[in-house]
């Protein structure tokens, strides 16, 4: 919705500010120990390849790149969340036994 | 013969009704929701048996499809024409207007006072606050009058595992907060 109504730059930026916000929100299961480095070292990973993705997309200049950036940040974002709450599960069932 | 193939054509049709709500639910949001709200439950190490969890669990999904069916019985006339959406069944002339607030309204209901049976009050109310967020904050105030609506309206989206959370642990502590925060954070790239 907001490319529509603020224009593909100012979206661009915000979909970079709000990565690099989210990265160290991230790794506060694992600052406050209810995660190990199971959940860490991918989380890590995760996150440095999508601040990655929307930097490409941040310098992308023309329609092509920023419609093919925009659609692999779409997918790899809900993969993105589906892991970090998937190690959180995992690494629970790990407490468990 | 005929006979048969009308009782086919009936049936057909009466699931096809069925499908209808089912989309009005928002069937993909819903099954994050739920999965969310299911990880905010299993990390509390709360040994919660499973028939209560998944009781519990189904209500929380009711509550999610109760407000993304109220949400399209809002926004039906702007679903008509942004193309992602015109497809929705009210636009589609599928479900009408009223049928998807009765719908909408009902469920709600049925949701939040299952999930206060199973569970407990502090959950309903969580439940009962997203669904309010989610309709009257982000659908009829913010989302027409402000871009940052999808900022402040993600906090719907980010509830789901505070509520897992309760439901096994009736009360609140920092990480169900994590959880949330990064849900919160998460959603504003998405559009």
């Amino acid at each position: 919705m907001l490319p529509v109504v603020s224009g593909i730059n100012f979206t661009k930026k915000n979909i970079f500010a709000y990565a690099l916000i989210l990265f160290p929100i991230t790794l506060l299961p694992f600052y406050y120990n209810f995660a190990g480095l199971f959940y860490l070292l991918p989380t890590v990973t995760l996150g440095f390849f999508y601040i990655f993705l929307t930097y490409k997309l941040l310098k992308a200049d023309n329609k092509k790149d920023t419609i093919q950036f925009a659609k692999k940040i779409f997918a790899f974002s809900i993969l993105y969340l589906f892991l970090i709450f998937t190690l959180l599960l995992i690494e629970s069932f790990f407490k468990f036994f | 013969m005929y006979k048969s193939t009308f009782a086919n054509y009936q049936k057909s049709k009466n699931i096809l009704v069925l499908k209808n709500f089912y989309n009005l639910m928002k069937p993909r949001v819903m099954s994050l929701v739920v999965f969310t709200a299911f990880v905010g439950l299993i990390i509390t190490n709360n040994n919660l048996d499973f028939f209560t969890s998944t009781l519990a669990l189904l209500f929380v999904a009711l509550g999610a499809g109760a407000a993304g069916a109220l949400n399209m019985w809002y926004d039906s006339e702007i679903d008509a024409v942004m193309s992602r959406t015109c497809l929705r069944p009210i636009p589609l002339g599928k479900i009408s207007n009223n049928q998807a607030l009765y719908f909408g309204i009902s469920l709600s209901l049925i949701s939040i006072i299952g999930l206060y049976l199973v569970s407990n009050i502090l959950s309903a109310s969580i439940l009962a606050i997203t669904i309010s967020f989610y309709i009257f904050i982000y659908t009829i105030w913010l989302k027409r009058r402000s871009t940052q609506n999808i900022v402040i309206g993600g906090a719907a989206g980010a509830f789901p595992p505070v509520i897992g959370w309760t439901i096994a642990n009736n009360n609140l502590s920092i990480e169900p907060i994590i959880l949330f925060l990064i849900i919160f954070f998460w959603t504003p790239s998405h559009f």
